[in-house]
């Protein structure tokens, strides 16, 4: 087809819109059907926030309680407290260490020359995401821990054993740590496919121009990942309430609740180990506000940037 | 990277295992939350005992140690020939479905489990069972409640407000197994009373109780060999013995130390402390103000500061701190009683490995207390839509309770002859690579009164008789066995995860002793006394 | 820079491979230098297959595998078939309730229901006891599909109007354009989607009640969360294997599989895929 024929269809007729729209509304139907049925038909059963929810008398008939169950939230608890500013303060330190690793490591990898290279470090790296929490926690204790393989190498040559595991003041460094060991390299994959998208050609006629391999991760591939970094920055943002429940539990033991408490644990600690689902609700709804406050402010930030954030204005 | 798989918190209940001293006080606490309790206390007997089932006990085997009441379990040297139990199979040849948990790894289906399908040929039923990993045995039964999908039989799994529960969705028994009635199901009337304590709500027989007796007794292992290369053939007779003696096994620059954790219960009987409850001239009362805490809170922390408790104690599983004892990193090492046989066969390889339980001395000399836990590790009921068959699925209970030395016991625990386990000298043998259809968790339905039986050690057997004999003559029980609160089966978790976690923070240095005074004050606070005031009641009432 | 670069790569794949090292070898090491270490072995002395002989003895492992590859197989599919579709769909600027889908999905990640609500939804639409329940209640992941139109959305516009202008419908553009020149995003998410189904075990626990139907995730759960592997204490077997071995062993057991999938998929990642396109 010519360009002049087309123009014209450029400006087209309302069937063929129509038809262009019905298909788009098809292609939405099936993850929306999910969507509904999955997430926002059962969402209907976070009703029991304000209910004394007792499973075997069901949600429609445990009694109504109120804001009974907003009570840790509303009196300000201190143990609540406490719990709230342990998740910030861990998400603060965890978003400015952790999350820039796997950015890095994508562009450290991305400059290695050898394909073969990169392919077997991706492939090494990416591996502790398969472990549970529970092996990671265990893992860490056998070589930093107390009695782990490195204190016992200080100790048997004389030297003092540096306190890690269960020294609540290294503890969020810990947490991070193991964060960083665990996901960095599986977080990597995504930024990788981003950079994979960068055109080749730029590249080309840059280095055709002479600039240095410092301009052109300044000026090629660093504005290529912004966008994917810019919208991950805020869905962490909006989950930035919830830290690592599972590794937070196995833990608290060892450094004491002052410490160790998060928001998630609080919701387990004090309600679903006496059944009080009721509470875990009201928690969850509350943390789903937050973070919808979090993530529509951030996106807002992101467009004073001129960034998509999210979604576009 | 958020994961597609966070859904639940529950899932993790396992992990709530943080730091409690021994294993068993974690598992009844798992099992018993409908009473809400791990506490102890004097000798209680609070429920309506007009109702309770006769006790007969099985004697058609006679054991090589005769039980005393009370004091010891049977112990057999070798498995006696086994008897015929049952005349009939118990089924009504309709299908049983179950719903249960399990502590191992799941069995084969049905169709390669030749032990599943003799299974349903000897009950006369087709069994179908839902088998969840203990763990998450919460988060299972809480879903099946809320969806109404619970089995003809169950174990009762965590829930508030308990006695409501069991109206709504159990099947009342009491008809069937009150006073003399029991004697039709002889595998449960040869449960022992007590037991059946904490099936009786709102003074009706609601459920099976899955008994442990005096197996499940939190106890102080010492590897026996380690101590006598150093000389030490002497129990600690007190508390600067037992420091003293923690002190000669700490090595730190060999990275051995004394204990694989501070055994606070153990420390808390040698002051004769109740945990939580008591019972003083009749009345209902708690421990908790008792000066004693700050004591035992004062000795666990004189351990921990000597330095000779691993390091890691907090953070480590159960499993690894056996790993510890069995590795010499560690030579004493908190755990349940029944584990005294497991973990001579963990560490069959191990060449002189050696334990034996420490016991109790009293703080300052003479004999200290043995902490009893409540008698059961929970309790399963029929559901109430089965009442037409409650008969025959009482039948099936009373099989799967069949006692030690009978046909029916030999069978369940240890599988086909020729196909499971084959006999040398007296002792059935387990064929390792059948044993994983063994177990199919009907020991959480019914379950026999336990025994002391090692095979192939009797020498084990008999010091476990000992110790039994010896530290049982003086003991911490549990009072609000067959009580029930409403306010601690809501909060009691909540609230004594917090004093636990205060516990481990004074323990570790992070907290003065004196801070226990105000967590305690806390936990009153927090519903503490409207859990005591609702015991109180609750045991005036039962008389 | 470029030799400093190197030593941190190195630096950090040895990181991994230490710890992982001693995975494997204390799955391998004999059980008395398991046990006396007390914990983990760097090196054996002598190579066992004890561990690994204990796990899959008994048929059920296999018959989990089966089941775990199917459902990763088809769920991944069914993933990225839903997700993709409505991922392109929100990313066409001139979708009519375009914003409206797009709250949808961000909402549904900020809002979670709970594990009692989930169970009931499933019940109601019938799905307990079916494999489906593995399957349809997880297909849909709000980050997956955020990501995913983050990259339609970054497509180049010259390419997609060029091709409107030459008549060519959505399900067109999508299949010939839009997909084709997103291989490296659908692997990632693909990858995402594969590995959420592989490690997910509570769907499992709480939808079917036979374990005859369980995937490999949660059989080896029973083996490895439950402190007494395979019952030795309750059926007095002596000698089995370390319990850190079996753990080991577990582990590397569950994770093997998966592994297998990646060299397949990092292919996709290689650069400039999108040149030879946007001059075509």
């Amino acid at each position: 087809m010519s360009r002049q024929a087309t123009a014209a269809t450029r400006r087209s007729t309302l069937p063929a819109r129509l038809r262009e729209q019905w298909l788009l509304t098809l292609f939405t139907l099936p993850g929306l059907a999910l969507l509904l049925a999955f997430q926002y038909y059962p969402l209907l059963g976070n009703v029991i926030a304000f209910k004394d929810y007792l499973p075997f008398l069901g949600v429609w008939d445990s009694p109504w309680v109120g804001l009974d169950n907003f009570a840790p939230l509303i009196s300000g608890d201190p143990r609540f407290m406490n719990a709230l500013l342990n998740t910030l303060l861990i998400t603060l330190v965890q978003t400015v260490v952790a999350f820039p690793v796997p950015i890095m490591l994508a562009l450290a990898l991305n400059a290695l020359v050898s394909e073969r290279v990169k392919r077997v470090v991706q492939s090494i790296l990416y591996l502790p995401h398969f472990l549970s929490w529970v092996i990671v926690v265990a893992l860490f204790q056998q070589f930093l821990g107390g009695s782990g393989l490195i204190n016992n190498t200080l100790r048997a040559s004389g030297l003092d054993p540096i306190h890690i595991i269960g020294n609540p003041d290294v503890f969020i460094a810990l947490l991070t740590a193991q964060v960083t060991w665990k996901d960095a390299g599986w977080a990597m994959i995504l930024f990788l496919a981003a950079l994979s998208r960068i055109d080749a050609e730029l590249y080309e006629a840059a280095a055709v121009d002479g600039a240095s391999r410092g301009r052109q991760l300044w000026h090629i591939t660093l504005p290529g990942l912004r966008g994917i970094v810019v919208l991950l920055l805020i869905l962490k943002l909006g989950d930035s309430l919830s830290v690592g429940f599972e590794q937070l539990i196995l833990q608290q033991a060892a450094v004491g609740l002052d410490a160790a408490e998060v928001l998630d644990t609080y919701v387990y600690n004090n309600g679903i180990a006496g059944g009080n689902w009721g509470q875990s609700a009201a928690v969850g709804l509350v943390k789903g506000i937050v973070g919808v406050v979090l993530v529509l402010s951030a996106n807002k930030v992101a467009h004073l940037f001129g960034e998509d954030g999210v979604y576009k204005r | 990277m958020k994961s597609t798989s966070s859904r639940s918190v529950l899932s993790r209940r396992h992990l709530l295992g943080l730091g409690l001293t021994t294993a068993v006080a974690s598992g009844a606490l798992a099992a018993c939350t409908s009473s809400g309790t791990s506490g102890t206390g004097g000798p209680a007997s609070a429920v309506d005992t007009d109702i309770l089932p006769t006790y007969r006990s099985f004697d058609e085997v006679v054991p090589d140690l005769a039980p005393q009441p009370g004091l010891t379990s049977s112990g057999f040297f070798r498995y006696p020939d086994p008897v015929a139990f049952s005349d009939s199979a118990p089924g009504d040849g309709r299908p049983i479905n179950a719903m249960v948990q399990t502590f191992l790894a799941i069995p084969p289906a049905l169709p390669q489990n030749a032990y599943w399908q003799e299974m349903n040929r000897r009950l006369g039923s087709d069994l179908s069972l839902s088998i969840t990993p203990a763990g998450e045995y919460a988060a299972k039964f809480a879903t099946a409640v809320a969806g109404g999908t619970l089995p003809d039989m169950f174990h009762v799994g965590p829930t508030p407000s308990l006695p409501a529960f069991m109206e709504a969705r159990a099947t009342d028994l009491t008809d069937h197994l009150s006073g003399d009635a029991i004697l039709n199901y002889p595998g449960l009337a040869n449960l022992e009373t007590d037991c059946w304590k904490q099936c009786v709500i709102n003074g009706r027989i609601m459920g099976i109780p899955i008994a442990r007796g005096i197996i499940g007794v939190p106890v102080l292992y010492a590897r026996s060999d380690v101590l006598r290369e150093r000389g030490i053939d002497e129990d600690p007779a007190s508390f600067a013995d037992l420091l003293e003696l923690c002190r000669e096994l700490t090595a730190p620059q060999a990275n051995t130390w004394a204990l694989t954790g501070v055994p606070m219960a153990y420390l808390r009987g040698m002051l004769d402390l109740p945990e939580r409850w008591a019972l003083e001239d009749g009345s209902f009362v708690s421990t908790l103000t008792d000066e004693r805490h700050l004591q035992a809170l004062e000795a666990g922390r004189a351990l921990e500061a000597a330095g000779t408790v691993n390091p890691d104690s907090a953070v480590a599983p159960l499993s690894q701190k056996k790993q510890w004892l069995a590795a010499q990193t560690c030579a004493l090492h908190a755990d349940s009683f029944v584990s005294w046989f497991g973990l001579y066969q963990q560490n069959a390889g191990l060449d002189g490995f050696e334990i034996h339980a420490l016991s109790v001395p009293g703080y300052d000399g003479g004999q200290g207390s043995q902490v009893q836990p409540i008698p059961n590790v929970g309790i399963s009921a029929i559901n109430i839509d089965a009442a037409d068959r409650v008969e025959s699925l009482l039948a099936v209970a009373s099989w799967f309770a069949a006692p030690f030395g009978t046909e029916e016991y030999l069978f369940q625990k240890y599988g086909i002859e020729g196909t499971h386990f084959t006999w040398d000298d007296g002792d059935p043998v387990v064929d390792p690579d059948t044993a994983n259809q063994v177990e199919l968790g009907t020991r959480y339905i019914a379950d026999a009164t336990r025994v002391l039986y090692a095979p192939g050690r009797s020498e084990v057997v008999e010091q476990a008789y000992d110790y039994q004999s010896r530290s049982n003559t003086k003991v911490i029980k549990d009072p609000t066995l067959g009580l029930y609160s409403e306010t601690a089966s809501r909060h009691y978790d909540s609230l004594n995860g917090a004093l636990l976690s205060l516990e481990l923070d004074i323990l570790a240095g992070r907290e003065p002793v004196t801070a226990w005074t105000a967590g305690v004050e806390e936990f009153m606070a927090g519903g503490g006394t409207e859990i005591i005031d609702e015991y109180r009641r609750a045991h005036a009432e039962a008389g | 820079m470029r030799i400093l670069t190197a030593l941190v790569m190195a630096a950090a794949c040895a990181l991994v491979l230490v710890p992982f090292a001693g995975i494997i070898s204390t799955s391998l090491a004999p059980s008395d230098q398991v046990t006396r270490s007390g914990g983990m072995v760097l090196i054996p002395e002598s190579i066992s297959l004890d561990a690994y002989r204990s796990v899959l003895s008994g048929g059920v492992v296999t018959r989990a595998l089966l089941v775990s590859i199917g459902v990763t197989v088809v769920g991944t599919a069914v993933s990225l078939s839903v997700s993709a579709l409505l991922a392109y769909a929100t990313s066409r600027r001139h979708m009519v309730g375009r914003t409206a889908v797009v709250t949808l999905i961000l909402l549904s990640l900020l809002f979670t229901p709970g594990m009692i609500p989930s169970y009931l939804a499933v019940k109601d639409f019938g799905l307990i006891n079916s494999y489906a329940a593995l399957v349809l209640p997880v297909a849909l992941s709000a980050f997956n599909v955020i990501v995913m139109r983050a990259f339609f959305l970054g497509l180049p516009g010259e390419v997609t109007d060029a091709a409107r202008i030459d008549g060519a419908n959505e399900w067109q553009i999508f299949t010939r354009i839009a997909l084709p020149l997103s291989r490296a995003m659908l692997a990632v998410v693909g990858l995402f989607y594969a590995v959420g189904y592989w490690n997910a075990f509570f769907t499992a626990l709480l939808y079917l009640d036979d374990a005859a139907r369980w995937p490999l995730q949660l059989v080896l759960r029973t083996y490895v969360v439950n402190e007494n592997p395979l019952g030795a204490a309750d059926l007095g077997i002596d000698r089995l294997p370390a319990q850190p071995s079996l753990q080991m062993a577990i582990l590397v057991t569950s994770v093997v599989p998966i592994l297998c999938i990646y060299p397949f998929l990092q292919r996709h990642f290689a650069t400039g895929v999108l040149t030879g396109a946007v001059k075509g």
